[in-house]
């Protein structure tokens, strides 16, 4: 059969080598500390918790003197 | 402009101004005396999805407000004398259409000339894809007589996904380099580009990462037009306020970036996550967690928001898109168990978040829709609550729509750009068409990525394939069957809105017309003929296609040249003398690890040797084009 490179080789043959020599030199390992399975839970119950107090107080926070006017005033 | 801490301060101030304002009006029209646990719950999903927008929102304002002003938005200056370092230009592949691949190094490498090393670094585990990208890569070196900068290196097991293929190259031939500029397999940069990155490394030794932002471009589906309209016309007004809120603080889109070699192989080697996929395992979304351990090292990260010629192209349809979200959606969310991580700066931490909260604000707004609809629908509620809805949907359109004209606006001011895009009617058109493609897509794919968490929740993993990049009209039967679920929930939804709240059905039509049109939208926007005619109509130009764009259409040429011989072409190996002789000299450059079964190998030594692969497998063409020996012996 004709050679599938026929038409496309270069005078000079098959390229010579398709990398540079190798100069190794191993990437250092980020000393990335992730967080264990526990404290990430851990870290997002505060969190929730963090919010579900924010939420409890919220209700005594809207009912402050200012935001109360302002709803009386806006349905007056 | 304000120095960067006032910036930030001030953008913080606006995001939670608003945020508060919202709420608290929110609030005042839900209830008189106090709340139900639920009206809280409805109240707090506001207030984080407010913010979320808010925040996108007041970016575009700060960048509007930069662009118009003429802000200059990168603080470096490039050297003026001619770079002496080296940098190599890198593109890892993985199964691509090897024709586009190559077609484009090709045209990098003509517009960069002799300044760069250009290395192709395959990590394809198909057969196929594998001889074809030897043979395209010893296709190009002829054609381009010898053209000794360019380097193929096929990596026998594919270990770390991307990350673990820029690896391999920075620990074999990172020392001969000072600098490497990452593409993705559709990236396109020109000459200019990549010397003016290359200056500004030499000028800016703290910077270890430049991200040049890319620019959508290149399709023809109508689908990837309206993105590359969008991208072209909105981003601009994004990039820059990103870039002034970052400062060097920046990140790394994976990839159009230049990266200073020996701070990355010194800073970031990615750890394996403990614990299995999908929250453990490899990192998939490295570049945000790279550009992170840099900045905690204490380099640089900044992005070049006006250094132009830095494009990539879009996806073609909306399932192509919406399948590499899953992706990115998976690497965003395993950076929840990163972003705690110690000593990370404030902004990567921030960086990381926002990544992530934009998947996860998806089921959040169906929550918050779900939510909003029961409560409208129950009688005891009455009219309040309709007129939160509204508030919340006018609220929401104003963040949602206004950098739209914002953007609109900045542009206006450029003569040029205006022409490059159509001219004002034109880019007029193409806002409003595009508007209402977005809002006809966003329930779509706030369906879509709210199942993808769904699934990754429950411990449903994908793989990182590679991405279908070229166009192609999507057969309806296709579309029914991906989307009939999508068009279904729409149809149940007007049905349940109907029976319990007539009242509202009217505020959800709109996100209910999305998912019931998703079958049409998908089948349509896939067409890469309505593309075409759009462009005929003057709709949705970007300056590429109005003026053209050299690299790109030099790549688009040679595609178009190479793309009939790029069959598949494995069996050659074992046919062509001279096609073996290529493939065992690269073979013997990156040599393949001891076969795992040898008596398999054994068999099929005995059925290549009688030309008998028809009923090879995809491993057992890996087994036969890996083994050396075998391959030699054949003459």
């Amino acid at each position: 059969m004709n050679s599938h490179l026929r038409d496309i080789s270069h005078p000079g043959g098959l390229a010579a080598a398709s990398v540079p020599l190798r100069c190794h030199r191993p990437m250092q390992a980020a000393a990335l500390t992730v967080p264990t399975t526990l404290s990430f839970f851990g870290t997002m119950l505060m969190g929730v918790l963090a919010l579900l107090r924010g939420a409890a107080m919220a209700p005594a926070l809207l009912r402050s003197p200012v935001l109360l006017r302002m709803r009386h005033q806006r349905r007056a | 402009m304000p120095d960067l801490a006032l910036r930030r301060w001030l953008y913080l101030y606006f995001v939670l101004a608003s945020t508060v304002a919202a709420v608290t009006a929110m609030a005042g029209v839900l209830r008189g005396g106090g709340f139900s646990g639920g009206e809280i719950a409805l109240l707090v999903l506001f207030a984080i999805l407010f913010a979320w927008i808010s925040a996108s929102f007041w970016l575009t304002c700060l960048g509007a407000v930069a662009r118009l002003a003429g802000v200059r938005l990168l603080p470096l200056n490039a050297a003026a004398e001619p770079s002496a370092a080296r940098t190599a230009i890198l593109m890892p592949v993985y199964n691509e259409d090897v024709a586009g691949v190559f077609a484009g190094v090709r045209s990098i490498w003509e517009a960069a000339g002799p300044d760069f090393d250009f290395y192709i670094l395959s990590d394809s585990t198909n057969p196929a894809s594998w001889i074809a990208e030897e043979l395209a890569w010893h296709r190009m070196k002829a054609e381009l007589d010898g053209a000794p900068n360019i380097f193929y290196r096929h990596r026998p097991r594919n270990i770390g996904r991307k990350s673990g293929n820029i690896q391999d190259f920075c620990e074999n031939w990172g020392q001969l380099y000072d600098y490497m500029v990452i593409l993705d397999a559709d990236s396109l940069m020109t000459g200019r580009t990549l010397r003016e990155l290359v200056g500004l490394m030499d000028a800016n030794p703290r910077a270890a990462l430049i991200q040049a932002p890319p620019q959508l471009v290149g399709r023809n589906s109508l689908f990837a037009r309206i993105q590359q309209f969008a991208s072209s016309v909105y981003g601009p007004l994004h990039t820059a306020g990103l870039a002034l809120l970052q400062g060097p603080d920046g990140n790394y889109w994976g990839h159009n970036a230049i990266i200073r070699v020996h701070a990355f192989m010194q800073h970031c080697g990615l750890p394996k996550l403990p614990g299995k996929p999908p929250f453990g395992g490899e990192i998939l979304s490295h570049d945000f967690i790279e550009a992170a351990l840099l900045r905690r090292a204490g380099w640089d990260v900044w992005m070049a928001p006006d250094i132009g010629g830095s494009y990539e192209e879009p996806p073609p349809t909306i399932p192509d898109y919406l399948l590499r979200d899953r992706r990115w959606c998976q690497g965003n969310l395993q950076h929840l168990r990163v972003i705690f991580a110690e000593g990370l700066k404030l902004p990567s931490r921030l960086h990381l978040a926002m990544g992530i909260m934009s998947y996860a604000s998806s089921p959040l707004w169906l929550f918050l829709l779900i939510a909003s609809a029961s409560f409208v629908g129950a009688a005891e509620h009455g009219p309040y609550y309709a007129t939160a809805v509204v508030t919340l949907v006018v609220a929401m359109l104003v963040l949602l729509f206004g950098p739209k004209l914002l953007a609109l606006i900045v542009l206006a001011q450029d003569e040029d750009q205006v022409r490059a895009h159509g001219g004002m009617g034109a880019i007029g058109w193409g806002i409003i068409l595009e508007s209402l493609f977005s809002a006809l897509m966003a329930p779509i794919a706030m369906l879509q990525l709210s199942w993808y968490i769904l699934s990754i929740l429950m411990g449903i993993a994908v793989g990182w394939g590679s991405q279908q990049r070229t166009d192609r009209a999507l057969p309806w039967r296709y579309a029914a069957r991906g989307y009939g679920i999508h068009t279904a929930l729409g149809v149940i939804g007007i049905v349940l809105l109907n029976a319990f709240a007539p009242g509202a059905l009217g505020w959800f039509l709109p996100l209910l017309a999305g998912l019931i049109l998703s079958i049409p939208l998908v089948v349509m926007t896939s067409s890469p003929l309505l593309g075409e005619l759009t462009r005929q109509d003057g709709l949705f130009l970007v300056p590429s296609e109005r003026r053209g764009l050299r690299v790109l259409d030099r790549a688009h040429a040679l595609t178009a040249a190479h793309a009939a011989s790029m069959t598949d072409v494995r069996a050659l190996v074992l046919e062509d003398p001279d096609v073996r002789r290529l493939h065992l000299a690269l073979l013997a450059d990156t040599p393949a690890p001891p076969p795992a079964d040898p008596v398999r190998l054994a068999a099929l030594r005995v059925q290549a040797a009688r030309r008998e692969v028809a009923g090879f497998t995809r491993e057992d063409w890996t087994m036969v084009l890996c083994d050396a020996e075998g391959l030699a012996a054949l003459g």
